[in-house]
Parts: structure tokens; sequence; C-alpha cells
């Protein structure tokens, strides 16, 4: 090769090339999750909350992962990684200060900005609150810029909740409710709810549809369940927003994987109102 | 796997060009033989050893003692994978299933000398039918390519993953020409692809000797027929040539 | 837009110049058995001025079928290096259909975040286009798309005016670089004179719908019977989406040399029709069902890509439905089927 006429400025970047991030802190959750914090090596991040960036092992493999801190200014961010595959295997199993491949962030964002003012129903479940947590952080941290906040968050079991010390955190605050359960307590000294998520929500006394945005993450299976007894309590579905997790191969919308009729989910999503997404049938 | 994987080559009822094929990867071997402690493989080297990272399985299972045999390297194995289609579906030896009384099958090969003790054989299993396998790397003979590949997979710790999409991917991919448009009949959009196409490549269709993708759309192939006016049982010797899942012919 | 002619012989000869010096690849369509195929010409001869289709469209030269993204050493990230292989190509006689598969391409691959590696290996062509002379039962290409957008992305358009002369259409100033030291002349003909020559062959189907009134027409179908009707015989075996002209989904993957010393980051060819395109975390398939696929990839043609470009995402080569072996991927046969079960 090399003959070729084409300008050098167009083959000076590319949108597949990541960057490196080393890791700064890692610490096991629950048998399969595992906490990181990344320090970017050239530059802070810049993401926003419920974004998600492609990391990656050279001879591995990429894939997308959720950012769970709230943004900021700093190189760190923080990332909770279930070791379902082998790349994800070969990153639990690396050390403090050893580097991983990072493109992004990518995706739309939790409308945070668009919230103040509102009350605030985050329904979360198992991993699902690791993106939901960067806009958990970011509303209890300008607790003022919103009325009501209440956090569900549901399991499995006991072993699988996450963010353990946070969740007790914010059961402790007066300014927050926060409820959560597990889908089955056996064998455990669990004195909590028992029950899948939707069981909490007739808890939910005082929450006000008109005024309040519920933020929904968790798996493919609870979306159903849990829009519908959203809409038993008179949320319309302007006032949803869901995460949807896809296999995002590229994260720029062009390889084509996450497309959902006309919505690229890497570009278009994750997050939606659900009103923009309630009619495509392949999306909840 | 932190240390080089100890790998051996067993075979069973099999005609071991599978292992020919291993053999026969020329510059690829000495490359091979950096990522694995090869400790065991009858085709190229003497010498055994009690217990095996990686056991390779050529060949079916057609007798009680070869039971034994694949059990025992069961247990030392911590992977066991099958490879050829003999491995794999039983392949071309269970040609001899479609007969059910073992003595008529060897009567047919053996003539007068089917009797003799040696011979001993009952109906054709897969490696799969007796032992767990880990891994399959069908075909007939497995494509060298892919091989390699899965051994260095297995040597990157990652989980080698098939292909479990038709042999009509390859084929586009390779522009040919398609063997329906010469007229022929080709199992191709069933057949399991990772072969590269290598039959309709070179101008023959698709026997499907790697085996089915996992789900085969039989209907679709019972309508194509139907348009050039055969049905499954015209061509129920191609079918039946690979051991492809036997459903297709229902 | 400057129009010239030019001897049959007297371009072959150009090609074969430009062959010989030998700074840019010489891609014609040529023979592959009973079909015909684009290919690097080793000789002008070589060079097919008439055919029906290629068995796949020109975009393997811009998203080849394998293509190296990204490099490195396996398991050390920071080793990461980009490449973009690309060389100087002309493409000899790609019809308008095919141009103007490409100008979608180079939208898709332009907007938003940019790709440079398909961008690059555009910038480094020249594409000469072709009127067609010769028919494909198969195609509906002239419904399908606007007669001036080939002039988009084609840099030289040749005319075919009879068995030994060609006119030709310097459309961008790379096509009038392309013809420096070739016999031309210039052109005496009338404009009504070269639409007749352009139009020298007729398409026996046109498809009823356009870009501005496609995407409603559809999506009221979407619960229509015909994707389960169809989609029954579908093999998955993405015969139709690797043939498309304006297809270029992909799937990346590691692939690392022997000696686990080096290793690369691999972009292949992929599509919607593969039964396990749409599968995410968990195994969870959100596009299972052969019919909800099949649906997809005729909405990605007639609704989504109309509705962002403007255009219609099917060009109506007609390859889709010659390399269905089930005879269900052409759009004509899903709006023939619609009619029939209504």
């Amino acid at each position: 090769m090399g003959n070729c006429q084409c300008q050098s400025n167009t083959k000076g970047s590319s949108i597949y090339l990541p960057e490196i991030a080393r890791i700064t802190r890692k610490k096991l959750m629950t048998d399969v999750d595992c906490f990181f914090e990344f320090e970017m090596e050239k530059r802070p991040l810049g993401h926003k909350y419920g974004q998600f960036v492609e990391i990656s092992i050279p001879g591995i493999g990429e894939a997308p992962i959720s950012i769970s801190s709230a943004p900021s200014s700093s190189k760190k961010f923080e990332m909770v990684i279930r070791n379902v595959g082998e790349l994800t295997s070969v990153i639990h199993g690396l050390n403090i200060g050893e580097a991983i491949g990072v493109r992004g962030p990518y995706g739309t964002t939790f409308p945070m900005d668009d919230l103040k003012g509102k009350s605030l129903l985050y329904i979360t479940g198992g991993i699902g609150l690791v993106p939901a947590r960067s806009a958990i952080l970011h509303s209890l941290a300008n607790r003022n810029d919103y009325k009501d906040i209440t956090i569900l968050f549901g399991c499995k079991d006991p072993s699988q909740r996450i963010f353990v010390d946070e969740l007790s955190e914010w059961e402790k605050r007066p300014d927050v409710n926060f409820l959560e359960t597990v889908d089955t307590a056996a064998n455990s000294n669990w004195k909590g709810n028992v029950g899948v998520i939707t069981t909490l929500m007739p808890k939910l006394q005082n929450v006000n549809p008109d005024n309040t945005v519920a933020i929904v993450v968790g798996p493919p299976i609870m979306y159903k369940f849990v829009i519908m007894s959203l809409h038993d309590m008179g949320f319309t579905d302007d006032h949803i927003v869901v995460s949807l997790e896809r296999r995002m191969k590229c994260g720029v919308g062009k390889c084509g994987h996450c497309q959902i009729n006309h919505i690229y989910v890497c570009q278009d999503g994750p997050v939606f109102y659900f009103s923009d997404i309630k009619d495509l049938k392949e999306a909840i | 796997m932190s240390a080089k994987p100890k790998v051996a080559f067993f075979d069973f009822a099999c005609c071991e060009g599978c292992q020919l094929q291993i053999a026969n990867l020329e510059e690829d071997i000495l490359g091979l033989l950096g990522l694995v402690d090869l400790v065991e493989f009858r085709e190229v080297m003497t010498g055994t050893a009690p217990e095996y990272d990686i056991a390779f399985i050529e060949g079916s299972i057609t007798r009680k003692a070869d039971e034994e045999r694949l059990k025992d390297i069961r247990n030392r194995a911590k992977i066991l994978v099958a490879y050829g289609q003999c491995a794999v579906t039983g392949g071309i030896n269970k040609l001899k299933n479609l007969h059910s009384d073992m003595m008529e099958v060897r009567k047919i090969v053996y003539k007068d000398k089917a009797a003799m003790e040696h011979l001993d054989t009952y109906p054709t299993r897969a490696v799969g039918d007796v032992v767990k396998v880990d891994l399959i790397i069908p075909g007939c003979p497995i494509n060298k390519d892919e091989f390699v590949s899965i051994v260095k997979q297995l040597a990157l710790g990652k989980i080698p993953r098939i292909p479990d999409y038709p042999v009509c991917v390859e084929c586009k991919l390779k522009e040919n020409v398609c063997r329906y448009d010469e007229g022929e009949i080709c199992l191709g959009p069933i057949a399991r692809a990772g072969c590269g196409a290598i039959c309709p490549s070179n101008g023959v269709a698709c026997d499907a000797c790697r085996g089915t993708v996992s789900n085969p759309n039989k209907q679709a192939m019972h309508e194509v027929l139907a348009k050039y006016n055969l049905t499954v049982d015209e061509i129920i010797g191609k079918i039946n040539i690979f051991a492809v899942d036997p459903e297709v012919s229902k | 837009m400057e129009i010239l002619k030019i001897s049959l012989s007297d371009f072959l000869a150009h090609v074969n110049k430009k062959i010989q010096a030998g700074d840019s690849k010489q891609v014609g369509v040529v023979p592959k058995g009973s079909h015909f195929v684009f290919g690097e010409l080793d000789e002008a001869a070589q060079l097919c001025l008439d055919y029906d289709v290629t068995i796949l469209p020109p975009k393997k030269y811009f998203q080849p079928q394998r293509e190296v993204l990204v490099k490195y050493a396996p398991k050390d990230a920071s080793s990461y290096a980009m490449v973009n292989d690309c060389e100087n190509l002309t493409l000899i006689g790609v019809h308008p259909y095919d141009l103007v598969a490409i100008h979608l391409m180079d939208r898709a691959f332009s907007e938003g975040e940019r790709d440079e590696n398909y961008m690059a290996k555009r910038d480094c062509s020249v594409l000469i286009g072709l009127y067609p002379t010769r028919g494909f039962e198969h195609r509906f290409s002239a419904s399908m798309i606007d007669p001036q957008m080939p002039y988009k992305v084609a840099d030289l358009m040749l005319i075919k005016l009879d068995d030994n002369q060609l006119a030709l259409e310097v459309v961008s100033k790379k096509g009038k670089a392309y013809l420096e030291g070739a016999a031309v002349a210039k052109s005496d003909l009338s404009e009504a004179f070269l639409a007749q020559a352009r139009n020298k062959v007729k398409d026996s189907q046109a498809f009823p719908l356009g870009p501005d009134k496609s995407p409603a027409y559809f999506k009221e179908k979407y619960e229509h019977p015909v994707w389960e009707k169809l989609g029954e015989k579908c093999y998955s075996c993405g015969s139709c989406v690797f043939v498309c002209p304006t297809c270029y989904c992909f799937d990346v993957r590691d692939e690392v040399e022997l000696s686990l010393a080096s290793g690369e980051r691999v972009r292949y060819w992929d599509g919607c029709m593969i039964e396990s395109f749409a599968i995410c975390a968990g195994d969870h398939n959100f596009r299972k069902e052969r019919g909800a696929r099949f649906r997809h990839r005729v909405f990605r043609k007639t609704v989504t890509l109309p509705e962002k470009y403007q255009v219609m995402g099917c060009v109506g080569c007609g390859r889709c439905a010659q390399a269905c072996t089930a005879d269900i991927a052409g759009p004509m046969k899903v709006i023939k089927t619609m009619k029939e079960m209504n």
C-alpha cells in the first residue's frame, strides 16, 4: 500500500482507537460484581449521567459498560463490572495500576437538568443501579434542585446487593425515601422486604405522578412490570425514563447491533423517555 | 492458564484425516508448539502423560472398550474437545446406524470374515453421547485455520466460539456464484459455517460436513427442494452422508 | 458538465496506461462463471462494460469483508495503535444504483462520528459510472433512485453509444484528471440523444412508493402478517444483506498472531438477518423470530434510511432477490405478497 492520495488529516484519528485508563481502586461487591475506579491517562472522561464507555483488553475484545460515578472534571470515574464473559473475567483479574482501553463516553443522559424542581423516583434492579447511581449521586449532591427523592432497589437475593454502604446511607438520610427488596431471602438472615421490585410500589403513598419522574433501570424482564405498575399509579409515559441494555458494539451508531427500528440505542439512547419508545415492539 | 497447557490428541473410529490436517499445518505447527506443551499424539510422537489441560478427541465411539478408554481420558482432562465430524456427531460412521442389525453391517463390509471377534461393533455414538464435551470443532475434515484459531483462543484464556450461521454467509463474502444458480442442490443454507465455504468456492455444492446450524430452517429447505421438483427423500443420500440433523428429513 | 467522446479502444488503451503506470489500482467488472464481479484488472481487455449486475456491490472496496481497525500487543492496553490502510483505486463501470448506494454509505460513515477507515478509502477512489446496457430481471432501480443522485459521487459517467463509442460525462476534477492524456474529443451529441442512450434498458418492474410515501406506508404495515409469512421461509443465511449495496452493519473481533505477541481488532461484515445479530447480555435476543428480522431489514430500507436521508434505502439493484434461495428477499416480492394477502 502506501501509494494513496488521501489527505493525512482524514487518517489522523480513529473512532475505534481506545484511550487508556488505569485502575486506581478495586473492590469486589458480590461474587460476580466488582467495583472499579479508573483514571484516564490523558484527559477527564467528561461523561454525563447514564452514559457508557466501550472498554477493552487487547486480544480479548470490547464491550459497553455503564459509568457509575457522577459527572466530574476529574480524570477518575467509577464502574461496576459483572463477570459474565471472557473480557469481564480478564478485567476482574487486573490489579491496581494496570490498564484497559476506553472509548467514549457515548449515549444520551438522564435529563437531570430538565428534572430540576420535580420529584424523582428511582426504580433500580440489580446492576441497573450502576448507571442510575450516576444520576442518584448527582441529585443527592444537588439536593435542593429536586423535590422528593425516592429510591427503590431490588435484587435477586441479599448476596447480590451492591454499593451496600451507600444503600444504608440513603436509608438513613431524612431527605430520601429509600426502600429495598430481594426476590428471595432463603438461607440468609435478611430482615427486609422480600418480593420482586413491583411489590415495593404500593408502599409509595405520597408520590404525586404529576410532578414526579420515574427513572427505571434494570434487567429486560423488569421494565414491562414496573411500567405497568407506574401506569397504575397514574404515571404518564412522558414521566417515565428508562435506560435500555443492548449489544452496543461500536458505540458510534454504525455497526447496527443495537438498532431497534429507526433507533440506534448507542446514540439515541440508552436513556429514553418511555413516551418516545413505547411503540417500538422490540424495545421493552 | 499461565504455564503452557498440556495438550494430548486421541483417536477412535475415524480415518485419522483430522490428525493429518494438524500434522500438515506446516509453518504453523511450530507456532502452535510454542503455545502448548504437546504430551501425547500417536500420529506424530511417542509418549504419554497422566493428565491433560486439553484433550482433543477424534473419531466416533463404536465399541464398549472405546467407551471405557474415552471415560478415562475425560477423567484426566480439564477441557475435552471433540474435533472432526466423527467425534462431533458420529460423522460418516453413523451411516451404519441406518441398519438395525450390526452383524448385517459387518457382513456388508467384511463379507465372509464378518464374524471375526475383533470386528465387534455397536451403533455409532458421538463423543458427546458418552462423555461431557466442552468444545466442538466440526468438519470432515476440520478446517486447519479454525483449529489454529481455537488453540490460540484457549491459550489466551478465551472461550472459543464456532460459527452458528449458514455456509451462505462465507460463500457470499467470497463472492461465489451460488450453486443453486448453477442448478445444483446445496446444503449451504442450513449447514454450519466455519469452513470458509471451501466446497462452493471450488465449484462444488455443500454437503454440510460440519452439520447444521443450531436452528436450521427445515421448512424452507423443503420448499426450496419442491421448487426444484425434489423431495427430501430424493436427496436423503446427501443429507445422510454427514448425519445432518435427522429432523431435516422428516 | 463537460461531455466528451472516446472510442472504446481508446478508452481501454487509456485504462491500460493507468494499469501500467501502477499508481492506482484499476478495478472493473469481470465475468465470474455465469455472473459478474468487480475485480482488479490486469489488462483493460478484461473489462466488461455490458453486464447485468455484480454478485457483490462495490462497497467491498470501501468497507472490506475483513478490515483491521486497531493493532496491539495482546493484554497491553498501552500498545493500541490505529490502522487505516488504503490505496489509490479506480472503479470502472459502476451502475447508477450502486453510485447512489455509495452516496448513502458515505453519509452513514461521515455523518455523526466520522469513520476515517471508510472515508480514507473513499478519498483515495475515483468512481467511473456506467449506464447499464443490459437488463436484469430483478432490477427496479429506475423507480428507486433520483437520476441526479449518481452524480453526487461519480467522477466520470460513461454512456455506451454503440459497440465502439462511449460518451463521457466529466463530473469532477478527479474525473477530469483521470482523463489526462486520453484520446477524447468534444461531443457533438444532443442532450435528447444522450438521454435516450442513458436509458437504453428499461426495468420490467417498478416499486410503487418513493422516499416521501414509503415510511408511512410501511409503518402502518408493522403488524402485517406478511412478515411472518415470508419470514418463516427465511434461512437466516444473510445472503440478502451481504449482497446489499446499502447494508453496512459489522461485527468487530480480536485476532492474535500465533506467537501471541501481536494482534488486531478486525471489522467483519455482519447482518441483521443472522440469528445471533441482536443477542445482548444474558443471551437475550430481542429479534428472535425470523419474521421480526425480516421486517427489520425491509424497514431499514423503506422506513429508517428514507426518514434519515430522504432517499430510499433500497436502490432497486435486485441483488437480494437473486441471492435469496428461498425467493423471499426482494422488496418487490414483499409488495406483491402483501397485495396477494389483502
